[in-house]
């Protein structure tokens, strides 16, 4: 068994439990709020009325501005929001690094929204609008309105890291529905696992949702947060995301799919994950050890070959990532859970970018 | 005739007196049969009358399917009887881009598409 097996077990784990889950680690610096509230919003249409996703981007787009406004940006692996949702609960994690010396002025902040009825919270925000005092980069008004709309309690902590900085830890809970019972180790476990996998890494990306519509330049864009422009990985997460689009398994009217992308600085990873229906499953795997197989001049023939073939306007696109990987494989992997659930798993390294 | 970038397909500028085609920006969409089709039917039919072409290409994102698309263009514009001038631009440091115009160039040997970088 391959080492990342375990990655289709998360996979499977989020389709079971969750209908949208997003990561984003990196330097806050390309203003991403707007393009995680695109993903959140698109994915949530599909599930919940307007009422709530627009409530929800809005808590998004606070918590992440709050990243790119407060963050001091010097350790882009310690800055990154997590985004999950299921069927009883949004959740919004995030994290920046801030200097010791603020760590006070914050917590003093934060103590004062922390358990406050609707109403109180109601006037402190009325009062700090009115009033001339404000932080540095905003006017104070973020948290108090993060607390009023949430209508739950906010968590956070702060963890030193050298004499000079700590990070600084939010959790933003919204309940979405009442009807479910929330399983908050179900949660815990997936923070866990997610921070796990990314620890240290100046990068990285999750996206668990729908992939029944276009959201590319999306994905591209949050990219800049954490990508050095390259072209070659640009290109071949458009070919892999598309080919989930086009080939994946549908499940009530939608088609649901993983892609995480991590980067070491020397290394980029990415991982892509979905539901396949047999004979489609065993045909692409073999087809990806049939391109392995091929020596560089040969790949560049075959990529010929197929670029000339009018009778399939596809076929070209796994080529293609091939090319951009070399002298690395494409690794595949199939999962057959029964005999209705089948998964395929891509991971595609690349060196030196 | 002017089609307008979206954030998955190109902008398409087709000045029908003396046939000179722009094709720029992203070209991504996730059906590119469908949107490349069209614009290659007008062109084969503006090719009919044309005494000359010349297409410009600048491109910045490729998926695959458009590429087989493109492809289809340019053997459209290599079998006409029209003076040829084709332009395959690409940004200096997007090597694959490059590498693009350079596979099209080699299916093409009737075209002599110049390779320019900006």
């Amino acid at each position: 068994m391959k080492s990342y097996e375990k990655n289709t077990s998360v996979f499977r784990d989020f389709i079971k439990d969750y209908n949208f889950v997003l990561l984003l680690q990196g330097d806050y610096k390309d203003h991403p709020g707007y393009d995680i509230a695109n993903l959140v919003e698109y994915n949530l249409k599909l599930y919940y009325p307007k009422g709530i996703i627009k409530r929800l981007t809005y808590l998004v787009i606070e918590a992440i501005q709050n990243i790119e406004r407060y963050s001091l940006h010097n350790e882009s692996s310690l800055d990154h929001a997590i985004i999950y949702v299921n069927k009883c609960e949004c959740g919004i994690i995030t994290q920046n690094t801030i200097k010791n010396k603020d760590v006070g002025a914050l917590q003093s902040r934060l103590s004062k929204i922390e358990n406050k009825h609707v109403d109180e919270l109601r006037n402190m925000y009325m009062d700090a609008l009115s009033s001339n005092e404000g932080t540095e980069k905003g006017a104070g008004l973020g948290l108090i309105d993060i607390a009023r709309k949430t209508q739950h309690p906010l968590k956070h902590s702060f963890k030193k890291i050298s004499e000079e900085f700590s990070t600084f830890t939010l959790e933003i809970k919204y309940a979405i529905s009442d009807e479910h019972e929330c399983d908050e180790s179900i949660n815990e476990e997936l923070i866990h696992h997610l921070e796990d996998q990314y620890a240290g890494l100046p990068g990285g990306l999750l996206y668990f949702g729908s992939f029944s519509n276009e959201f590319l330049s999306t994905l591209l864009n949050m990219l800049k947060n954490f990508n050095n422009d390259s072209p070659v990985i640009e290109h071949a997460i458009i070919e892999l995301v598309q080919n989930i689009k086009r080939h994946g398994h549908k499940r009530e009217d939608d088609i649901r799919g993983y892609v995480a992308l991590k980067t070491t600085g020397d290394e980029f990873t990415i991982d892509t994950c979905n539901e396949l229906n047999q004979p489609r499953l065993d045909i692409t795997v073999e087809y990806i050890d049939s391109i392995n197989a091929l020596s560089n001049d040969e790949l560049n023939l075959k990529c010929l070959e197929v670029l000339q073939d009018e009778s399939n306007p596809g076929g070209l696109g796994l080529i293609n990532v091939a090319q951009y990987a070399r002298p690395r494989n494409i690794e595949a992997l199939k999962y057959e859970d029964d005999g209705n659930s089948n998964y395929i798993y891509i991971r595609t390294k690349f060196d030196n970018l | 005739m002017k089609i307008e970038g979206t954030k998955h397909t190109p902008e398409v500028l087709i000045d029908e007196d003396g046939l000179n085609i722009e094709i720029r920006g992203v070209s991504m969409p996730e059906n590119a049969f469908d949107f490349y089709v069209p614009i290659i039917e007008k062109i084969e039919a503006a090719l009919n009358s044309a005494k000359s072409i010349s297409l410009t290409m600048e491109i910045t994102y490729l998926n695959s399917m458009s590429n087989k698309q493109l492809l289809k263009l340019l053997k459209v514009i290599e079998s006409s009887s029209a003076d040829k001038k084709v332009v395959w631009r690409s940004k200096e440091d997007d090597r694959l881009i490059k590498m693009k115009g350079m596979e099209m160039k080699v299916l093409c040997p009737g075209l002599d598409i110049e390779l320019e970088t900006y």
